[in-house]
């Protein structure tokens, strides 16, 4: 027990330094591409690195984590679970005849688990147009 | 099967994806050793990409790799694994596949 916590301990304090450098290396690159490598840099680069990597660490550690995850496109596998892999199923057990046709009683709104459905919305749509333009009675 | 199901499924295909590379590292020393090799190279460009060539670059490096490639490989190398089936988009593919093979629509 005070074996594995000895190796969670070590692990934490291990990946902080390795996710400092990677920051250093992030505001390193920031600075060399705006200001160049002259000395003005490296002291910008020195301030901003104390502030950002000893300071004021318990913020932006997190933050720069997120930025990471952000820039790993962890983003689209959240996307995949939560909208994508339902595809198709709307919610409330209608079925894509009842999408387009809507449902008796008004309730012919119906909510899609996915942002990209399968066009019944503009199916419905252009059949509404096609109804408006030739009328109630046609 | 709701949506926590599938998720939860989906999560323990990526975990045995994450198990097999130390599973293979281990079983296989010549993949050790190869993938060993790749870490480190992909670690020295990486660092050298963001901070040119000098040696500041190498200690930087010496560094990372004596933590990610020496002390924590088998903890690194499924991170990395999982990082490159990200990047390729491929995650996606096992997603959608262990969905359907799951029984989901």
């Amino acid at each position: 027990m005070i074996y594995s916590l000895l190796f969670i301990g070590e692990l934490l304090a291990d990946a902080n330094i390795v996710i400092k450098i990677f920051a250093f290396l992030t505001i390193a690159s920031f600075m060399k591409n705006h200001l160049g490598t002259s000395p003005m840099a490296v002291v910008a680069m020195a301030g901003v690195g104390w502030f950002i990597l000893f300071e004021f660490w318990a913020f932006f550690g997190g933050l720069f984590v997120l930025y990471l995850l952000l820039l790993f496109g962890v983003s689209g596998v959240l996307i995949d679970f939560f909208f994508v892999m339902p595809s198709g199923q709307p919610q409330g057990g209608q079925g894509p005849e009842e999408i387009i046709h809507g449902k008796p009683g008004g309730g012919d709104s119906p909510r899609w688990k996915s942002p990209v459905n399968s066009g019944a919305d503009v199916a419905r749509r252009m059949k509404q147009s096609q109804i408006m333009r030739r009328g109630p009675g046609g | 099967m709701n949506d926590r199901g599938f998720i939860l499924i989906i999560l323990g295909v990526f975990l045995l994806i994450a198990i097999a590379v130390p599973v293979i590292m281990l079983v296989f020393p010549p993949a050790n050793i190869v993938f060993r090799l790749i870490l480190i190279f992909t670690i020295f460009m990486t660092v050298r990409s963001y901070i040119g060539n000098g040696v500041v670059s190498i200690i930087v490096s010496a560094v990372l790799i004596y933590f990610l490639v020496f002390k924590w490989v088998y903890l690194f190398a499924p991170m990395y694994i999982l990082y490159i089936l990200l990047g390729m988009q491929f995650l996606s593919v096992i997603i959608w596949g262990t969905f359907r093979l799951a029984g989901g629509h």
